[in-house]
């Protein structure tokens, strides 16, 4: 391979530079209907799946045609898109947000004559190259990330889920018969490069376990405090070890307060924390919306905890998507997203039809927020497991079956005696030391007898109410001068 | 023969979605036979390892790409993300293979001309494998090494009119939908909008300054086709605030059956005749219409602009013509404390040439985030940090009962000092002149 200059001099960078000069404008772009007819469209009709028509003042038409793309693709796969591209629309072409690619012509034998063109296109092993649809009532494209194709902290791959997801949804793609549009997002770990938090669907990657520390390379790789820094739930902090008898600087990881959120890992490369034995998955989160249309938008809730990886074609994930999106299908009502159904059923009823698991992971634990999630209310459907009684009055007998003898008291009055020099009030809870692995009401009951017995006071603020020994304390001695 | 044995992807070549991995080999077959005659500027088996790699990774359930790094074009802080291959002797191909993000044109309209322009300079310096496109909305070039970073960087400067997009602590590169290009229902220019912000902030995004990345996106409508309202930081969303323009006529062809409901949208499945009753008057989160069998009304004032009744009948409903944009801010996802919608900050703005209104609000809040906001911490959790109140007071914006759905429920209330008579410095011998001890 010989270089080959543009003309660039890496001894002068600025001589001839170009720079800062953004993006091509958008209408030297624009095919001519378009130009012509800018802020001018009067309504728009999809005629079929995939394809439709919009309507100017002007009376012009355009038809617009909708395939689907793997957002993964090959300049070779570009310049097809181009060749159709140039015979059919005057080449022009545009991309949606969603990976779509859209073919636009001004007539209706050059509309038929494109379709036909599109749906004859095939990669050599079968699969479409412009599979026409992806419009109204029905599943668009899967926005996603780069997974294992191109990223450093993904939790899962994201072309192959996404490949694995469209074929199994693929005939909703073509048809327009859901209850309202679905869009189901991959992102391949919480970074969520992509609107995957306020989808119908959500698939978000995610690692379950701890990041490993390879503790001789974090003071060379990385700077410690930017990777303390980095934990939002503040579980990683400096520390000095002993390392191949060397005394080294490195980090600490309390492990039971990670959430696995790689965020140290992108700060500190020496925490690795991807894991394919058994530690990294996909979550599944379902109900969220970005539109304002009836309902304002939400945010996804998640309804799976975890389903492991699954390559190439992660069964688990598909059939869940598709058992989810066939229920929904089945029980929602004309327009209703699928958060907007969820919510007008209730989640309860949301796991009742559709037999997902309820687990404790899909309770909210995080910060504030969580407290919001939970229910406040006698409101409630019943399912088969809510309707179970409550069972354990036996718990009740056992629990409270305390008899206090000298000795507790005595217990009690050492501990307060050896205090009262520094400390004379107690919460109650400063007692269940003395009885480990007593019940705290049998510990009640001591202190109880303690007051009948006048050795013991309670001292109240009015709102919080302490214990200490009778004529301890500051306070005793003005309250009792009176 | 392939290069490397891929009998898992192989399994992703079936089925009817496009195949990204029968993509990539026909690229690594037209690359490796070389019709064109090119002089490769990075390895021709790079598609080929890709491959390879992406193999591994799904027989371990582990990425082996490593961490970005110092690369770049001179004198640029983004647009440019470093990636190097884990395992770089047995796939030498990708060893280096650095992402190069474009900016894309608003709308994502292009020439063949200009994407063939693209392909050309990709083939040979490149992977010639891209994504169409990243999710910010960048054309994404996938995988080149180091000496030809500056080689892309003046081909598209100078021969294709078109500059890099924004990566790490920067603003990243605006996207909008497509606005009043096509759609009836685009309260204003998106496009110019993100094209002209993107122009005036070229110093932000490619050189950073902030905490942490900073996104604008435009949606013409409350639709949201572009998602700003998840996940941008400054969300700019088209409204109006006058009244829908109704056709009567138009309504009766939809009560009719002359025209398909929802433009078609539900065409796919029988939900039986058109109840305008139902689906447009009682859906109507306004409850602000009625239908007295020949005629629709809509009690304007009490319209929240959702886009049900609009989008259900589009030819005979149109937005009003007092348009302009009501702004939300600090959508992000869950990293780090968890994802957000962005909340409402200005009901109303105009969006026009040269867009003052707009450009002031954003300056106000990066004067403020990026002496304020923590490093990796996004605006949306500055101000659950520091209150929504400090966003009013930095933007100067007086509350509004339309910034909450309800009023708060404690009364935990940060007054300031001088809202206080007297202050905070107090007497307290004065005190306890009234109160004894």
């Amino acid at each position: 391979m010989a270089f080959i200059s543009t003309g660039y001099n890496p001894q002068k960078p600025m001589e001839g530079r170009i720079s800062d000069i953004g993006p091509r404008k958008y209408d030297s772009f624009f095919p001519p209907v378009i130009a012509k007819n800018f802020g001018k469209w009067l309504y728009h009709e999809i005629l079929e799946p995939g394809v439709l028509v919009h309507v100017a003042e002007s009376g012009d038409k355009v038809y617009t045609v909708r395939c689907g793309a793997a957002r993964l693709m090959s300049t070779l796969h570009i310049r097809e898109i181009c060749e159709i591209a140039d015979k059919y629309c005057g080449g022009h072409v545009r991309f949606t947000t969603r990976n779509n690619v859209e073919f636009m012509v001004t007539d209706e034998a050059t509309l038929k004559a494109l379709k036909e063109d599109l749906a004859s296109r095939k990669f050599a092993a079968g699969s479409y190259k412009f599979p026409i649809g992806g419009t109204g009532a029905g599943i668009s494209n899967i926005v996603h990330t780069q997974g294992w194709v191109h990223c450093h902290t993904p939790a899962t791959d994201a072309s192959g889920p996404v490949k694995a997801v469209m074929d199994t949804v693929f005939e909703e793609f073509q048809h327009m018969r859901m209850p309202a549009p679905v869009r189901i997002s991959l992102a391949c770990c919480l970074n969520m490069c992509g609107a995957v938090h306020a989808s119908d669907i959500g698939i978000v990657g995610i690692h379950r376990k701890p990041p490993m520390i390879d503790h001789e390379w974090v003071d060379q790789l990385c700077e410690i405090p930017l990777a303390v820094a980095a934990c939002p739930v503040a579980a990683v902090r400096p520390t000095k070890e002993e390392y191949e008898g060397k005394k080294i600087n490195t980090v600490a990881i309390k492990s039971e307060r990670c959430m696995y959120c790689g965020n140290c890992y992108t700060m500190c490369p020496a925490l690795p924390i991807s894991d394919g034995q058994g530690g990294d998955g996909v979550v599944l989160m379902v109900g969220g919306k970005v539109s304002n249309r009836i309902s304002m938008p939400k945010l996804a809730k998640v309804v799976v905890a975890y389903i492991p990886n699954e390559p190439p074609r992660w069964p688990t994930l598909t059939s869940t998507i598709k058992h989810i999106i066939d229920v929904y299908a089945r029980n929602a009502n004309k327009y209703e997203r699928l958060g907007e159904w969820a919510e007008r059923i209730g989640w309860e009823k949301f796991f009742e039809l559709t037999d997902l698991e309820f687990t404790h992971h899909i309770i909210d634990d995080f910060r504030d927020p969580a407290y919001y999630t939970w229910r406040q209310s006698t409101q409630f459907k019943f399912s088969e497991a809510a309707k179970v009684a409550y069972q354990g009055a036996e718990a009740h007998e056992a629990a409270s079956n305390s008899g206090v003898t000298e000795e507790d008291k005595e217990t009690v009055l050492n501990f307060l005696n050896s205090k009262s020099g520094s400390k004379t009030k107690f919460y109650f809870n400063n007692f269940l030391e003395l009885f480990p692995g007593a019940s705290p009401r049998k510990v009640k009951a001591v202190l109880t007898a303690l007051v009948e017995d006048d050795k013991m006071v309670y001292w109240s603020s009015g709102s919080t109410t302490m214990y200490g020994l009778k004529g301890a304390g500051k306070q005793s001695a003005t309250e009792e001068g009176e | 023969m392939a290069k490397h044995a891929t009998p898992l992807l192989d399994q992703l070549e079936t089925g009817p979605w496009p195949s990204f991995v029968s993509d990539i080999k026909q690229a690594a077959a037209e690359r490796a036979a070389n019709p064109k005659g090119l002089d490769y500027q990075i390895p021709v088996d790079a598609p080929e390892d890709l491959l390879g790699v992406l193999e591994l990774s799904y027989e371990e359930g582990e990425t082996h790409w490593k961490h970005g790094g110092i690369v770049g074009v001179f004198g640029y802080g983004g647009g440019v993300i470093g990636r190097y291959c884990d395992q770089p002797e047995k796939f030498p191909g990708v060893a280096h293979f650095h992402t190069v993000r474009v900016n894309q044109p608003s709308g994502k309209y292009y020439s063949t001309e200009y994407l063939r322009h693209l392909c050309d300079i990709w083939d040979l310096r490149g992977s010639g494998l891209t994504n169409l496109h990243g999710s910010t909305g960048d054309i994404v070039l996938l995988g080149t090494q180091t000496p030809q970073l500056e080689e892309i960087f003046w081909q598209i400067t100078h021969e294709m009119e078109t500059d890099l997009g924004g990566s790490g602590s920067n603003l990243r590169t605006p996207a909008a939908c497509l606005g009043q290009s096509r759609c009836e229902y685009a309260c204003y220019n998106t496009q110019l909008a993100c094209y002209q912000l993107t122009q005036d902030y070229q110093d932000e995004l490619h050189r950073p300054a902030f905490p942490y990345k900073f996104k604008f996106k435009f949606d013409g409508c409350p639709n949201g086709c572009v998602a700003s309202i998840a996940r941008s930081d400054f969300s700019v969303i088209g409204t109006w605030k006058d009244d829908i323009k109704i056709d009567q006529e138009a309504v009766k062809g939809y009560v009719g059956g002359e025209f398909k409901p929802n433009a078609g949208a539900h065409s796919g499945r029988d939900w039986g005749k058109f109840d305008i009753q139902k689906e447009v008057v009682d859906l109507c989160p306004g409850h602000c219409m009625s239908w007295d069998g020949s005629k629709l009304s809509i009690d304007n004032k009490e319209c929240v602009r959702c886009m049900h009744c609009i989008n259900t009948m589009p030819r005979a409903l149109h937005i009003g013509d007092e348009r302009g944009a009501t702004v939300l801010i600090g959508a992000k996802a869950p990293i780090l404390d968890g994802a957000q919608l962005a909340s409402m900050l200005v009901p109303f703005v105009p969006v026009e040439e040269p867009f003052d209104e707009l450009k002031s609000i954003i300056e106000k809040i990066w004067d403020w985030w990026m002496e304020e906001g923590k490093n990796r911490e996004r605006v949306g959790e500055t101000i659950r940090r520091l209150s929504f109140q400090k966003l009013l007071e930095v933007t100067e914006i007086p509350a509004l009962p339309q910034h909450v759905e309800e009023p708060r429920t404690n009364p935990y209330i940060l007054f300031k000092e001088e809202e206080v008579p007297g202050g905070w410095t107090r007497d307290i011998k004065a005190y306890r002149a009234r109160h004894a001890r």
